[in-house]
This record gives structure tokens, sequence and C-alpha cells, in this order.
């Protein structure tokens, strides 16, 4: 018999696949799809194009799942743009984020010297804050009732750590993570596109505009995951998918087994116990422990016999909350677009670049979302995989890839499938006056609806971080409060998917917390 | 020889009141010195129409503290409260929920939207009760400083992880949510009716610039409940004679313990001598010298104009301009022939002596947000209408009434229809007054013909009048990042200031605004430890 059964071939279940058969275990890995990737997939058209299905960069990897895996020696040819960022304004003015703070606060002088002389302390003291929140994504989650001594020692730690910011960032701090990060960013710039650059990051993917409060905390866990305060946007070669595969023939060479068209329709209990799972197509694997690297509404809502749980915890799993709010547009292009902002400067486009001038743009983009509309004006962040890696798309030609926000997984009237087409048409209606030239460069094009993304890919509500990152959903409440270190009420069932402790955003930090957790679990279990 | 006392207190508001009366009984020689004609900041009764009493600003006692009650002999001061018992919601389509100290009576009206409402109605007050009984303690308490990274200061904050920790698993999980969630999302856990639901998170919003979708509204919910457990009937209630009654009791407990109140004498400097206060300097040139100054007006008042930035260090320069201010709600006071009459439920009924809440829906009181967030007063703003002389006839005469609305939301930086040319509240005041007025009309016909009088308090009229900064009727935003240890600055909760013997003592101090008491009571026992 199987010793761990993982569900799940995405990122964080690979990482835990990998990590749990390096410890001497048994692993066998089941991905619903005919590959592994979960969000980090290439899909290939028809016309050659390699274009990023969902995600069109890593989180990147955290450092410390690098190490944990030795990833270095993987066969994965990271792609570290720069610039990063390219935003665009409404008056056809630029600005282009680069990864040295000198060369961005020389783009930003152009539209706001004050903006230009704060850039560096902005980043640096950002980076010190989100220092301390990389650490607790990366530490087990202390128990709230029982704290055995290492999490004393751990929070002493990070008390330490946290001593060490100072009383001045410890203040800030504190103040930050419950502020709108509208907020917070306007006690730094005063440009509104400086403004809606760094905003837009503690919104992304999540149910909210820049003036919902907790905000802040988000930007900082963004960039706890990458330094980056408007993303680093890092890639692999040949894509997301190309990762996916590297990590799987890591898993395999580990001794994973990994078995793709193979979709769970139970998790199989014995006693109170996980016994192992039953796919669709009837046949059952036994297994001393389950991992789910999916997303914990659909483990215990779909999976899990409700008879299994408590009722109160049935209750509380129901009430994460989880609103997709991001649609995706992939398109095949015949050729690079220009953009008018950027008088035919060709070094731009081998970042992303970012639509959304202004922190009102953004708010009233998701207005539209609180009563469950696409957004008319929504805001976009693209990129243009095929400038720094042209093995994506045929010769002279590109893909590009694009964050739609807002479009709310409950819509108030009408249907998902309906809207693809109006979804398609508002990012080019944005689009339309920085690159007038793009429409008619589309060759392919395909949209991905906050539907599609919780019936093919099993997030629930659409939600690409399994679940906002709310302060009463972090941390030590992720995704429970008391159920933090990926168990669960069913003994041998564990959960280590971005809807657990260490987070979304491939980043793979949550599918190492939980290897982590669950070959303690196995060891004392396999002694007692 | 300018007149030298032990303590002057700067602004003859409750709090400073409070402040004033704990330091003379304390045997402190005291002197309040209040800008305007009459004592009580915001919370004050002004006769603005001849015969009409209006509690102008300020118009609910909300969780005055019973130890302050008790204490300053308040009763026998002249306060007397009134209750203020339910509250009404009329619908547009004619329909309304009505909720009452009335328990079988509330669980019919609700029943009526929904049975299952009614059922859940109970078990949330009881949770919420059991909220509050954690939460309570922590009013009463001065903040400690956990950026100091001090054992003493942690202590506290560990006592409240410990308090937190040894609650059952529920009262845990209710607790996390209600600190980080929206009013709407937290309530949608437990109720499907869309009125109810409104109402309900009205009470998360007021005097700040959120809207009940936003998170970190969900704590305020609380507010309603705390008082229900401090054992003292009627704690949210009006004052007998208005609001102002309040702050006269206040005032004539502070004379009778010896303290000065002198009115009219605005201060325009606070006197700083090697880092130490030493009194304050008035409008008219005259000086009052006082070992301990404590300044019950707001951070920026205090600070920026009346210390002076030369005075203090740039950390907390920084974090005073920081500071969040953003009035977000305007006061539309009507002298009235008659009692209005609503179509949802005809007649004076006793309907009409509790709240009058207009927050029909959930998505009504987000879009009077939406306004708000792009420089628009709301166009169909929600509006919290209580009628205080069908309680207190000594308000009005005879068969006339006064008709007090508070409305939200009105944002202090106004912009014109293009949403970013800047507006004049001055130009704006009288269209407000008619939005709020035709809004109320809506669901109330006959009460354009009964208005006598009308007041129009703009968030700018609030800062002109009363002092209060952007308008804010809370001294700042009570938002979590300017709550309790952050409240007004970082390290500086404890009603200490970076200048020697000068304290805060306002509602920009913890626990923030509401006419509470308790930053008064909490900085006079401050300074008096000094």
């Amino acid at each position: 018999m199987t010793d761990v059964i993982i569900i799940g071939g995405g990122v964080n279940g690979l990482v835990a696949a990998t990590w749990l058969a390096r410890r001497k275990l048994s692993v066998l890995l089941l991905e619903r799809h005919e590959v592994v990737g979960g969000a980090a997939l290439t899909t290939v058209s028809g016309q050659g194009f390699h274009r990023p299905t969902l995600s069109h960069a890593l989180g990147p990897i955290s450092a410390d799942v690098v190490r944990a895996l030795r990833l270095d020696r993987a066969k994965v040819e990271f792609l570290t743009p720069d610039p990063v960022l390219t935003t665009l304004g409404s008056r056809g003015e630029a600005i282009t984020f680069h990864r040295d703070h000198v060369l961005t606060a020389a783009s930003i002088q152009r539209v706001s010297p004050h903006d230009a002389g704060t850039w560096q302390a902005f980043v640096q003291t950002m980076q010190r804050l989100a220092g301390v929140v990389a650490d607790v994504n990366r530490q087990p989650a202390p128990s709230i009732d029982a704290p055995g001594t290492g999490d004393l020692w751990r929070l002493l730690k990070l008390g330490r750590k946290a001593r060490a910011l100072g009383r001045r960032d410890l203040s800030r701090l504190v103040r930050y993570v419950p502020m709108a990060v509208a907020d917070l960013v306007s006690e730094w710039f005063d440009a509104d596109l400086v403004q809606a650059a760094t905003a837009s990051r503690g919104v992304f993917g999540h149910m909210a505009g820049p003036w919902s409060a907790g905000t802040g905390a988000l930007l900082l866990q963004r960039m706890a995951e990458d330094p980056m305060p408007v993303g680093g946007g890092v890639t692999v070669k040949g894509g997301p998918g190309a990762f996916s595969a590297a990590l799987a023939a890591m898993a395999e060479s580990s001794g994973v087994r990994v078995r793709t068209g193979a979709r769970v329709a139970r998790i199989l209990t014995r006693g109170r116990a996980a016994a192992g799972v039953a796919l669709d197509s009837g046949e059952e694997i036994g297994a001393h422990a389950v991992v789910c690297a999916v997303d914990p509404r659909q483990v215990f809502l779909n999976l899990v016999d409700a008879g299994d749980l408590p009722p109160t915890f049935l209750q509380r799993i129901g009430n994460i909350r989880a609103r997709g709010v991001l649609a995706k547009i992939n398109l095949s292009l015949g050729a690079a677009p220009e953009f008018t902002a950027l008088h035919g400067d060709p070094v731009p486009l081998k970042g992303r670049m970012l639509i959304a001038p202004g922190v009102d743009t953004i708010e009233r983009a998701f207005d539209a979302a609180k009563y469950g509309q696409l957004s008319a004006h929504p805001w976009l962040e693209l990129a243009i995989p095929s400038v720094n890696d042209p093995s994506l798309a045929p010769d002279g030609q590109h893909v590009m890839s694009i964050y739609l926000h807002y479009a709310p997984r409950e819509l108030r009237a009408g249907q998902w499938s309906d809207l693809r087409d109006t979804v398609y048409q508002r990012a080019m209606d944005v689009l339309r006056p920085h690159a007038p030239d793009l429409e008619s460069l589309v060759v392919e094009r395909e949209v991905l609806t906050p539907e599609d993304l919780e019936t093919r890919w099993g997030l629930s509500g659409g939600h690409i971080f399994h679940g906002e990152g709310a302060l009463d959903q972090w941390w030590v409440s992720r995704p429970l409060l008391g159920w933090a270190d990926h168990s669960s009420p069913v003994d041998g069932l564990f959960l280590a998917s971005a809807g657990t402790h260490g987070g979304g955003g491939l980043t793979g930090q949550a599918g190492l917390n939980a290897a982590r957790a669950i070959s303690v679990r196995l060891k004392r279990a396999r002694r007692g | 020889m300018p007149p030298h006392y032990d303590a002057v207190v700067i602004g003859a508001g409750h709090n400073g009141l409070t402040a004033a009366a704990y330091l003379a009984r304390a045997g402190r020689k005291v002197l309040v010195v209040e800008r305007r004609h009459v004592v009580g900041g915001a919370a004050v009764t002004e006769e603005i129409f001849p015969g009409f009493k209006y509690s102008v600003c300020s118009y609910v006692v909300s969780l005055l503290r019973p130890e302050i009650i008790r204490e300053l002999e308040l009763a026998k001061h002249g306060l007397e409260i009134l209750p203020l018992d339910g509250t009404f919601s009329p619908m547009p389509g004619g329909d309304y929920l009505w909720r009452t100290n009335d328990h079988a009576r509330t669980f019919r009206d609700i029943a009526r939207h929904s049975r299952l409402d009614a059922e859940t109605y109970d078990e949330y007050g009881r949770a919420m009760v059991e909220m509050s009984r954690f939460a309570k303690p922590i009013l009463g308490m001065t903040p400690p400083d956990p950026f100091s990274l001090k054992v003493r200061e942690l202590k506290p904050l560990l006592d409240i992880l410990n308090r937190f920790r040894a609650l059952p698993d529920q009262d845990r999980y209710n607790q996390l949510q209600l600190l980080t969630m929206s009013a709407v999302d937290f309530l949608d856990q437990w109720f499907e009716t869309d009125v109810l639901k409104a109402t309900m998170s009205a009470s998360g919003i007021i005097g700040t610039f959120l809207g009940v979708r936003s998170p970190g509204t969900a704590c305020v919910l609380l507010h309603h409940y705390m008082g229900e457990i401090d054992g003292a009937f009627r704690s949210w209630g009006l004052s007998r004679g208005g609001t102002g009654m309040v702050s006269e009791a206040i005032a004539s407990a502070a004379r009778a313990a010896g303290a000065e109140i002198r009115l009219e004498a605005p201060v325009s400097k606070i006197m700083v001598n090697d880092g130490r206060a030493t009194g304050v300097v008035l409008e008219n040139g005259d000086y009052v010298l006082a070992n301990t100054v404590l300044s019950s007006v707001d951070p920026r008042r205090t600070f920026s104009k009346m210390v002076g930035e030369e005075h203090l260090p740039n950390d907390f320069i920084e974090d005073i301009r920081h500071y969040k201010f953003r009035g977000s709600s305007g006061k539309v006071n009507l002298a009235l022939d008659g009692l209005p009459d609503f179509t949802a439920l005809k007649g004076a009924g006793p309907h009409l002596r509790g709240a009058i809440s207009i927050s029909p829906g959930v998505d009504y009181m987000e879009r009077a947000y939406d306004d708000a967030k792009y420089g628009r007063y709301s166009r169909r703003p929600y509006i919290d209408i209580v009628i205080p002389s069908v309680t207190d006839p000594s308000v009005a005469p005879p068969g006339k009434h006064v008709m007090s609305c508070f409305v939200q939301y009105a944002p202090y930086d106004l912009r014109e229809a293009d949403g970013t040319t800047p507006a004049s509240w001055d130009d704006h005041r009288d269209a407000f007054g008619d939005t709020v007025v035709n809004t109320i009309a809506e669901y109330a016909p006959n009460l354009k013909d009964l208005i006598l009088h009308r007041q129009v308090l703009t968030p700018l009229d609030i800062e002109r009048t009363f002092g209060l900064s952007e308008g804010n009727i809370f001294q700042g935003e009570l938002t979590l990042e300017q709550l309790f240890f952050l409240r007004p600055a970082p390290g500086w909760a404890d009603y200490r200031t970076p200048i020697k013997g000068l304290y805060m003592c306002g509602s920009a101090t913890h626990p923030g605004g509401g006419i509470m008491g308790a930053p008064g009571r909490n900085a006079a026992f401050r300074a008096l430890k000094s």
C-alpha cells in the first residue's frame, strides 16, 4: 500500500510530493488533468504558440523551496525580466519599473520628482517589513491551544526579528497591516500613476479595491513572496508549463509516481481516518495518508463525506471567503504590438505592462464587482513572454497574456459562458488607446472566466489564492483557526494547497510547509 | 502676574469636562478654557430656532461609562437618560422592519421577513454579548506601548491574548471574524433579510470613511451590545433637555469640585519651554500658566496649530500628518409643526420613539458610500433619525417637534460632478439639505409641509463650529490602524505626548469617539499619576 497519496499536481502538490518521497515515503500523485501544473501551465495552440494558460509569472518560487528541494539542480532556466513593469497613464505618460531603484526613480522623475525621491525609501522600508511576513510564512503556524516548545521558540525568534526592525518600522508594520493600500501608498507617493501601480499589487486576485481595509497586509504579503513592489514577473524558459514539467520530472526521479487523468471522486475513510481515495472511474486506491493539494473548500465540501466531519468545522469551511475576481485572456499575435507611450522603445516590452492609471480607476472597477457585475472599465496587467523567450512563438510573432480585474465569479445577471466576448471587448476597449494596432494583430484568442477557473481548475469561487487573504483567513487561521498545521479532523488527511498556511501565489511554500508538518506526523504515527 | 493653575484643560467638550472634574476632585486647581459661548463641544444643546432645542451635533448618549455617572454623581447634577427604544426601518415598497426591546414583538416582526432570521436573532444577540464581554475591559485600559518592546508594556497585550485563548472555540472564531471582516460579510453568515443586515451594518460605518462592505467595519457592531452588559439599563438613550445636558451635568460636577470654566476663551498657543508645557496663550493675548495642560481638541489642532512643529520630533510630526480625519457625515436638524407620518406605518405610534433608520438595503448603503469615495455626497444617503421631542417634550413647544437627522455620506473633500475639481460645501449646503429632506419624504410624504426651520451641518460646518478637523465627529477615523495603542500615534497612546506636561484627553485618544467620557477619565488618571 502507498504511504501517501497527493491529490492535485499543482506546484504545491509537486513540491510536497517530492519532499515526502525524498523522506523514504512511497508517494502517488494524482492529477485530474492530462498534464500536471495546476495554475502553472502552458497551452500550445494549433498554430504553434505557447501561451501561459493561467499564471504568466511564478511567485517566484520561495528561496526556502529552492533550497529544500535543491531546485538549482533541476532543469529549469528562470527568466528574471528587467525592466519588470511599465505602467501606462491616461495622458500618454509611462513609468518603467526596473530592478534597479535608481533607474526606476529616474523614470518616476518625469511624472513626479517627489515620488522619485521617496521610491527607494519606500522599497527598502517595505522590504524590511515584508521580511518579517516572509518569516511568518515559512515557519509552522503556532498552535493556539497548546503551543509547544517549538512554537514558543519560533515565536521568540520572530519576536527578535520584529524587534530588530526597531521602533519606527515595527509601528509601521502594525499600522500597515489593517490599512487600505490606497492610504498606505499615499503616505509615500503623490502621483496617481505611482500610487495605482503599487496599490494594484495589494488587490491583485482579491475581492477588494484599493480603498478596502486590510489590503495593506496583502501588499506586504505579495512583497514577502516577491521583493519587487510592483511584482518581478519571474518565469521560466518555455513558460510556466515547462516549470511544472521540470518539477514533475524531479518528483519522479525522487520516486514519486505521477498519474495524470486521474480524477478523485471521494476520499475514503476507515473509522475517522483517511484510508485512500476513490477515482471517478470507480477504482479505489489505499494509502496511509492523503494529502490534498487542492482548494480546502473542494476537499471538505466535495471529496470528504460530510458524516466524517464535525458540523461546526464544515460550516466554517463553507464560510471561507473565496470570491474570485480575475479573468484571463490569452492572445497569439502576428507581430509585436506597439504601445504609443513607448515611442518605439522595445525595452519595456520585456517586462509586464500595467493599465491602471489611477487609484480611483481601480476602485471604480471594483465597485462593479460589489454588485456582481463585470467592470465596465477594467484594469489590466499583461505580459508578452515571447519577448524574452522567442521559443514561445513562431518567428517574429508573439504571445500575450492578460489578467483582467474585476470579473466577479458570482454574477447578478447573466452567465459567464455568455460573456467571453464581452470580457475580450472590455479589455480591448482599455487597450485600444494605448496600443491601437493590437486588435489587428490577434491571430488566436482565448478567454478564461472565473467560472472556468472554478470548473476546470477546481478553484472554489474561481479564487486564484484559494481564499481571500483577509486577516481572519491568514497564518494561524488559514484555512481555519486551530487547523493551520495542515491537518484536518480526519486522521491522516492533510492539506497542502494555497488555501493553507504559506499561502498562494505559485511560491511552493504552502506545499513545503505541509510536507514538513506531515512527515513529522507520519513519523510520529509510525512510532506510535 | 498671569494666573497659575495646576492644570488647564483646552476645550469644554464632554471629555475635557470629564478630565477637569476628575482633576478637580483630586484637589487640583483646574481651569477649562472653551472657544465657544457654551460648554459641550459636540455634545451640545442649542436653541437655534426659538422654542426648539436642537441636539446640534451628537444626538444619542452611547456608552457613557457607568463609573463616570456614578463617580461624578451626574444624576445629582441633572443628568437624566431617557430610553430610546427600537429601530424602525421603513422600506421603499411600503414595508418596514421594526426592532424593539420587546422580545416577542421583535421576533414577530423579523419573522414577517424571515422565520429563520427571527430565530437566529436571539442567538446572534447572545453571541455578541459574549464578544462584548471580551472586548469591554479594553475600553477602560490605558493602552500599552508595544513598540517599546518592554516586558511591562507587552504584558497587557499578552493578557489579552491569553484571555482570547481561554475563550470557547466558537467565541474565538467569532472574535477573529469581528476584528477583520466587513459588517455585511459578518452578518451574511447569520441573516438573510436585506433590510435587517443593512440597518444593523449601519452602526459599523458611523463616523468612518468606510462602507458596510469594507473590511474592519464588523467590530463596531459590538458597540451596540456593549451598552447592554454595563448593567446600566438605558445606557443608550436620550439626555433629557438634549445632549447638551450631559455636558452641563459634567460641567456642574466639575464646578462643584472647584474647577473654573472660562467660555469664549479660544486658545492660540500652548506654551512650551524646554520641551515642557507651561500653560496656554489665549487669542485675546491672556496668558494662563499651568503645570499641566490637557488638550481635548484633536491632534492636528493641538500639535500643528497650538504647539507648533518646531517643538516636536520628526517621527511624531509624520504620524500626526498621517492621522486620518476624513469627515464623512453631516447633520440636518429640523423644527417640525407636527409628527412625520410614515407610509409604511401610519400614525404617531411608538415606532417614532426610537431611531428611524433609512437603510432599506445593503446595496443602498454601499452605493451611498460609492458616491462619497469620489467626492460626492450620497444622492441617496443613509439617515439615522431621532425625534427626541416625542420622548422629551421639553425640547419643543407643545405639539411641535424637533427631528435630528444624522446623514452619511457627506465627504469633507467635496468634488464637482467631474470627480476631480474641488467643490465648496458652501455652494452645496442647501442642495445637500434638500437631498436629505427629499429622501426622508419618500418614506414620510408629509414631512416637507411640517418643516418650520432647517439647520444643515456639512462636514465643513462641523469643522468651523466645533473645531473638529475635517468635520470628523470622532476626532479621527475609528479604523483599526487608528485604535488602541495606535491612537492617536504609535507610542503615544497613553495620553502623554512628546511635550512633558501636555496630555491628550479627547476622542482622538483611546477608546475613541462617542459620548463615552472614557478618554477624559483615563487621561486625568494618567496626568495625576505623573
